[in-house]
């Protein structure tokens, strides 16, 4: 069955940072549309089957509500508690099921939080969130479209894919986490409301990503030594408040801090790199986890995580292929 | 705000003296020793905490009637409310407005409200009036989702923003809408959908945690008294007894399992857990803080129960306030 797999968290894009920045609230009703096209592109792409991961907000059965396509769609067997975990549970039953793609609206904790429950899943991540280094600002339509043409096996995911970077952490409780994008060490002595929202609280940053293009802590380590998607490196930054040197960095949409900069270390895949408390580490934007004064997190930086989607790549492939051209029945 | 050990406690003590002194009386109301209606705030204590412990004393409150808990993380007195829910002379009221109509106005706490959504628009006028004085106050009104379908609360938010008025709206959203769940009786989940319509931001937070609410409602208070106009904070909450009372009659709107899950989310060990595990207090010194504040509960309720019933004479005092003619 040629499955496409489809996934909203409810609760992206909704934080405090609405409060301290310029961050837009992402509506239940502008997800659902999102949806509803997705779901579109992906059938008239050729999928057979949109396998829906229902949420506590019933975002992905109210986008199809309507749309008569009956037999078309099925939900996951799956109930839902409004918690994070929601997320990494439907990944693990989009790959049990065996879905050909996944197309995920969150930021970047949201694609984190699918990839714990999936590592290399073929993810096709669409941003609704407040930082969205990882997901694609794309027309949904135009999402759905690629998932579906990969799902229908009009595109392989080889062709159109890139693997991307994971950082896996080791923490000192001896249990295990990942961030696509940024682990960050922040001064704070807890998790609080999880965002992190003090420039001044930034300890080091570890990117996998870090594009001077994008909004989030990763721009911290962008704006002083980009590594980008496809380069075989991550990048570690020292920052303290003191520091003679310092960069410009928006860490939350639309507001641009100072961060001082003490160093700067291109990290090697597969190299480990230590993050020492007393802090919290905070995974893609989000304090996750406490660190004491003598505890200290490995993370170790690998090219083994999802397989990412580029849209308008696989679009322009299928193009190019002359896969929209269709025979007119006479 | 950096949040020092002395706040982590402030805020674990203000959630005990709401959840004893509403088990004290939710057991009073079993036993038929405390008259009249009862709608217990336990479960949802990190929100009236983490809010209240942001706030300046002077700044206003309005309540709803599930008010309790919030006169009391605001620092109301266990004695006057005690004897308010019997109905004594001594309690807030005089003993006339009982549970749902407990204020404070020196602790700037400007009423519980019977009617649903009736608190909003108070708040606006007190935000309204700090507004026009000039004295650096901000006004915050507690709500639950289902006022957000009231007419009220439409007027109070369209006139808070189009003012740019200094006011924080508190959303606690437990689901329920007395007993009706909340997707039968709104079309939207999160209700800071509602403040983006009428122009102003709004931020969902977990309040089954009392620093995460602190927190968030610190960023809105700071923001809101520099100026920036009405901000809402939606705490995701629940309450662990029924609408009314301890069991009420209508429990079939929701499972027990729905409610002993939630129950393993409950404020208090999600904080206390947090506590013990930072070293901040060991759990031998929270029991200390329990027991203390029992105290101060039976000794309510002894005060209470020694308290005369106000005069039948007294009956249609106090129903307007006293004021001489400008």
């Amino acid at each position: 069955m040629t499955t496409v797999g489809l996934i909203a968290n409810p609760l992206a894009g909704k934080d405090v940072r609405r409060f301290v920045s310029a961050a837009s609230l992402n509506s239940d009703r502008s997800k659902i549309e999102i949806l509803k096209r997705c779901v579109l592109g992906a059938i008239d792409a050729g999928a057979e089957k949109i396998l829906l991961a229902n949420d506590f907000r019933n975002l992905t059965i109210r986008a199809v509500e309507g749309l008569n396509l009956d037999g078309k769609i099925e939900e996951i067997l799956f109930h839902p508690e409004g918690r994070r975990t929601d997320t990494t549970e439907a990944a693990k039953i989009f790959k049990e099921e065996g879905v050909k793609s996944v197309i995920s609206l969150g930021g970047d904790g949201t694609q984190r939080d699918l990839v714990l429950g999936w590592r290399d899943v073929p993810l096709l991540p669409i941003s609704t969130g407040t930082n969205n280094v990882f997901p694609f600002m794309v027309d949904p339509t135009v999402a759905g479209t690629a998932a579906g043409l990969i799902a229908s096996n009009h595109l392989s995911i080889e062709e159109v894919s890139h693997q991307a970077k994971v950082i896996h952490v080791e923490l000192p409780n001896g249990s295990k986490d990942l961030a696509l994008v940024d682990v960050v060490l922040v001064d704070e002595r807890l998790t609080g409301s999880r965002a992190v929202i003090k420039s001044d609280s930034v300890k080091q940053v570890l990117a996998a990503i870090a594009n001077p293009a994008c909004i989030g802590l990763a721009s911290i380590a962008g704006r002083s030594n980009p590594v980008y998607f496809d380069d075989e490196l991550a990048v570690s930054v020292i920052c303290d408040p003191s520091a003679t040197e310092s960069v410009y960095a928006p860490i939350m949409p639309g507001s641009v801090s100072e961060v001082g900069i003490v160093d700067i270390k291109e990290v090697q895949l597969g190299e480990s790199i230590e993050l020492n408390g007393p802090g919290a580490l905070a995974f893609d934007g989000e304090r996750d986890f406490v660190m004491g004064e003598n505890e200290s997190a490995k993370a170790t930086v690998l090219r083994n995580g999802p397989k990412v989607i580029n849209p308008i790549f696989a679009i322009q492939t299928a193009a190019a292929n002359k896969v929209f051209l269709r025979k007119r029945n006479s | 705000m950096d949040i020092t050990d002395e706040i982590l406690i402030d805020l674990y003590k203000r959630m005990v003296r709401v959840r004893l002194f509403e088990e004290e009386a939710g057991r009073l109301a079993e036993s038929a020793r405390l008259p009249g209606f009862l709608h217990l705030y336990v479960g949802e204590e990190a929100v009236a905490a983490g809010v209240c412990a942001a706030l300046k004393n002077e700044d206003q409150i309005t309540s709803t009637h599930r008010g309790h808990g919030h006169l009391l993380a605001k620092g109301g007195d266990f004695n006057r409310m005690m004897a308010e829910l019997m109905g004594k002379a001594t309690g807030y009221c005089n003993g006339k407005g009982g549970s749902m109509h407990i204020c404070d106005l020196d602790l700037a706490m400007l009423g519980a409200n019977g009617i649903v959504g009736a608190g909003v628009p108070i708040a606006v006028g007190a935000a309204f009036a700090n507004r026009l004085t000039g004295n650096g106050l901000i006004s915050v009104s507690f709500f639950g989702d289902g006022a957000t379908n009231i007419g009220a609360f439409h007027e109070a938010a369209n006139m808070a923003a189009a003012l740019s008025l200094p006011m924080l709206f508190i959303c606690e959203n437990n689901e329920y809408a007395e007993y009706s769940p909340r997707h039968r009786t709104m079309a939207i989940t999160d209700v800071i959908e509602r403040a983006a319509a009428y122009g102003f931001p709004g931020a969902i937070v977990d309040g089954m945690d009392c620093v995460a609410v602190f927190e968030a409602a610190s960023l809105a208070i700071e923001k809101i008294r520099s100026g920036e106009g009405p901000m809402m904070l939606e705490c995701k909450t629940y309450r662990f007894y029924d609408h009314v009372g301890v069991k009420g009659t209508a429990s079939n709107y929701r499972t027990d399992e729905e409610v002993e899950e939630m129950k393993k989310r409950d404020p208090l060990l999600v904080h206390e857990a947090r506590l013990i595990e930072s070293g901040v207090m060991s759990a031998d010194s929270l029991q200390a803080i329990k027991d203390e504040i029992q105290k101060e509960v039976d000794k309510s309720v002894e005060f209470a129960e020694e308290s005369p019933f106000p005069e039948v004479e007294e009956m249609l005092l106090d129903v307007y306030s006293k004021r001489e003619p400008s």
